[in-house]
């Protein structure tokens, strides 16, 4: 299990530092961070200075080793649009982020751990179908248009909730939702189908013959087992929540990493683009490996295999 | 199969349960409360946040104003007005400008304000990023002290413009910062804590999130009759509106589109008249242009030019793009009430008259017409130019101009346009110039042979280095109207419109202050009152 642990984390230490190299090169082909710096009635000798300022005169490897430099110091370098350092401003940001995306799975999981069971309890009837065409609208409908129409009934005609913004836990109930609901719809059909499975095997049967109480069945052998692809599902989609938050957070006003993004991108901002790609990745690394870890503890079977 | 139906009855149970629990959350949420001490405003962007005054760029025009003085500010006309400097004399070869400063001004940790704090920001401006400072290095010889409430500024030579860019119309690097404070803590615990000598104190910053100030009395400016401001930044315009009509918030800006749906919902609209105006431009299309490149286009005729803006239904687009928030443009880059506007000026210079532009088109030999690439941004307090590109590409289909839209953005338009690339000569762009007390400054890259590449519209060097040494204002301004008539008759752009700046407001805010031609809010703070 050590070795297996160990050999991961070596993995995910080379996957960064390649993506360090793509992600620098990908970043300065978006194109030049001074046409947002400066206005367009700049003076030539005002776009030079700047440029010499921040370094982007010198040759790519240097401004590469540099990077690299400062990144094993923990340094992710200052943000050339906003003059602050980028782990200051990812600190700000990820706070919220962490907040919005962590409650937005939990309800997710437990939603589609209740509505999974129960499609696959119902099996064929109404309530089976019901669980199926949320999951098909989850699924399809843009998170941009379910969070403005959750803001129009619930904050507008309704008047229960805010639009829009950090505050109390008030404030969260929509983003939350609209994030997450996107999660439910992939995790509910995959529980479900993985409790059909199970629920159908041997062992269940013989659990039933041998008198074990249908709770125990179901929530203790059943559940177990069908839910590990849906573990795996959820770590994997921690990464996807992240990205598609950019939506919600703009929709919501929700001073996420996602919007810190796009307004990377939008404006060039090369040190910021970098540090928010390799914080994410090493983000997502770090929990699908938490999940492989896991899943190990979950199924006994791959543990002694590990070791 | 009891068993099953036990299980059915505890998920049941189960789900019930949690069902009751969301509804006493939502139930139990705090509506929120309305707080008269609080002014509460909604921007959709704050571009870069970026607070220290010498790297700020005009998208921090929502705090700036708000935290710091200027030497020389801006009445609500445009006009330059004292600031922290009470009186001034220049002299009469135009290179010295004295500022007396007014007394008693104190920073928000008390420091006393002195001209020790004029010449270090002066100096440290050197260093930043913000607009305009190249201006400034260039321009200013020295800067001496000569005594705590008088400094001299000399100059390298006459500078018009000087006064204008001094204050917040143009750029915010005016805005002067501590000395004392700054060489204690440093430049960047100062932009963490920004210290200032405006009407508004800062108590918070969230970055993407907030910037919350507290009132504080002010020697020279409105004391505001609000306690605290918060400046929230809300990118879609669906939930500035949700929260004008919840009144979560008490002003937001609003896109055109937005305020008839305003207006049912009984909020006030707030106008900012002649913010910006929206013009099309063709790049690079002057005849020594292409003759040295060897690449001559349709668009080198003047009369193809002028056919181009003939098709154009300006009236239509002001009335249907900006609902009729705004008013026809007639030069650019002039704005009414501003430094080189014409109140006289013929105000229907380019007619709407699609058969004359047909006519045009046939004499320069094309009569089946021909094609052109129309660039199409958007760019900050222009949501409406790409639609504004579009409706233009129509109008000149319709006169046998095959106009193909090409929609990029600027961060790929404007390294393009810098670069002098052969395949944007003879194409059309769609521009916005914002409103400028120093229009002479701003035109400056559009009337140069060295200009920013192609959107030098001419190459009138010499006559723009004439004007901008002209120390009589009268006659300087005569001279910038006449290179701006010349301009028009090249038909090398062609005015649309002024827009009015748009803000959403609740019945409950009162003595709206707008300043003309500035686009936000952030000088208009202290004059707000809430509806008794």
């Amino acid at each position: 299990m050590l070795n297996y642990v160990v050999a991961r984390i070596g993995q995910a230490i080379l996957t960064l530092f390649v993506l360090s190299i793509v992600i620098f090169l990908l970043a300065r082909v978006l194109g030049d961070p001074l046409v947002f710096m400066l206005p367009f009635d700049a003076l030539p000798a005002d776009v030079e200075r700047v440029r010499l300022q921040l370094g982007f005169d010198r040759p790519l490897i240097v401004q590469y080793a540099e990077f690299l430099t400062h990144l094993l110091r923990g340094d992710l370098g200052t943000s050339t649009r906003q003059h602050v350092p980028v782990t200051e401003l990812l600190s700000q940001r990820w706070v919220a982020s962490a907040i919005l995306t962590g409650i937005s799975l939990t309800w997710a999981l437990a939603a589609s751990i209740v509505l999974g069971v129960v499609a696959a309890l119902w099996r064929g009837r109404i309530l089976d179908a019901a669980v199926r065409i949320i999951a098909i609208i989850g699924q399809s409908a843009p998170a941009f248009w379910v969070g403005i129409v959750l803001v129009q009934v619930f904050s507008v005609w309704l008047e229960l909730l805010p639009s829009g913004g950090e505050g109390g836990i008030d404030h969260l109930v929509l983003p939350a939702f609209t994030v997450g609901l996107l999660a439910v719809a992939g995790m509910t059909r995959l529980l479900r189908s993985g409790m059909l499975e199970v629920l159908d095997a041997e062992y269940i049967k013989k659990a039933r013959i041998m008198g074990v109480p249908e709770r125990l069945v179901i929530w203790k052998h059943a559940l177990p087992n069908a839910i590990i692809p849906t573990l795996t599902f959820a770590g994997e989609y921690f990464g996807i929540l992240i990205s598609a938050a950019v939506v919600v957070e703009t929709v919501f006003a929700w001073p996420g990493v996602g919007r810190l993004a796009f307004e990377a991108v939008f404006t060039r901002d090369y040190p910021l683009i970098q540090g928010i790609v390799l914080v994410v990745a090493a983000s997502v690394l770090a929990i699908n490996l938490a999940v492989d870890i896991l899943y190990a503890y979950v199924d006994p079977r791959i543990r002694y295999e590990r070791t | 199969m009891a068993r099953i139906d036990e299980i059915r009855r505890e998920c049941l149970r189960g789900a019930l349960v949690g069902a009751l629990v969301a509804c006493a959350s939502m139930l139990s949420a705090s509506l929120p409360a309305t707080a008269q001490t609080e002014l509460r405003v909604a921007e959709s962007s704050f571009s870069g946040e970026t607070v220290d005054p010498i790297n700020a760029g005009v998208g921090a025009g929502p705090f700036v104003p708000a935290l710091f003085d200027f030497l020389v500010t801006m009445s609500p006309n445009g006009k330059p007005a004292p600031g922290l400097a009470s009186s001034w004399s220049v002299s009469a070869d135009g290179l010295d400008y004295t500022f007396n400063l007014r007394q008693g001004v104190k920073w928000h940790n008390g420091d006393d304000f002195t001209a020790e704090d004029v010449k270090f920001h002066f100096e440290r401006m050197k260093g930043g990023s913000g607009p305009f400072i190249g201006f400034f290095a260039e321009k200013i010889k020295a800067i001496e002290i000569v005594d705590p409430y008088k400094v001299v500024f000399h100059l390298n030579a006459p500078w018009p413009d000087f006064l204008n860019l001094l204050g917040p119309s143009d750029t915010l690097v005016g805005a002067i910062t501590p000395k004392k404070y700054i060489e204690k803590v440093g430049a960047e615990e100062f932009s963490r804590t920004l210290i200032g000598t405006g009407p508004w104190r800062l108590l918070e910053h969230k970055a993407g999130a907030y910037f919350l100030f507290a009132a504080v009395d002010h020697p020279f400016r409105p004391k505001p009759s609000f306690d605290r401001l918060r400046v929230m930044l809300v990118p879609e315009e669906s939930t500035r509106l949700a929260m004008l009509k919840r009144g979560e918030i008490d002003a937001g800006v609003l896109q055109f589109d937005s305020v008839k749906e305003a207006e049912r919902s009984g909020l006030q609209i707030l106008e900012i008249p002649n913010s910006v105006l929206g013009t099309i431009n063709f790049a690079g299309v002057w005849e020594n242009r292409t003759k040295a490149l060897n690449r001559p286009t349709q668009l080198d005729n003047v009369n193809v030019r002028k056919a181009l803006a003939l098709a154009i239904n300006r009236q239509e687009l002001l009335q249907y793009l900006v609902y009729g928030k705004g008013q026809l443009a007639e030069r650019f880059p002039a704005f009414p009430g501003a430094f080189g506007y014409n109140a006289n000026w013929d105000k229907d210079h380019f007619p709407y008259d699609p058969e004359g532009a047909k006519r045009l088109l046939r004499e320069a030999g094309y009569p089946n017409g021909f094609s052109i690439q129309m660039y199409a941004f958007e760019l900050s307090g222009g949501p409406w130019m790409p639609r504004l590109a579009q409706v233009v590409a129509d109008y000149w289909n319709k006169v046998g101009v095959k106009t193909e839209i090409v929609t990029t953005e600027w961060g790929t338009f404007g390294p393009l346009i810098y670069a002098r690339p052969d395949q944007l000569l003879g194409q059309a762009y769609v521009w916005r110039v914002t409103r400028s007390a120093a229009p002479l400054a701003r035109i400056q890259n559009f009337v140069s042979a060295d200009g920013k590449a192609l959107i030098a519209l001419v190459p009138w060097d010499k006559d723009y280095q004439k004007i901008a040494a002209e120390v009589d204002n009268q006659k300087r301004e005569k001279m910038f109207q006449e290179l701006m008539d010349r301009l028009e008759d090249t038909y090398t752009t062609i005015p649309i419109f002024y827009v009015n700046g748009i803000y959403g407001a609740s019945k409950k805010l009162t003595n709206f202050v707008p300043y003309d031609g500035w686009a936000g809010l952030g000088l208009s703070y202290e004059y707000f009152r809430p509806a008794k």
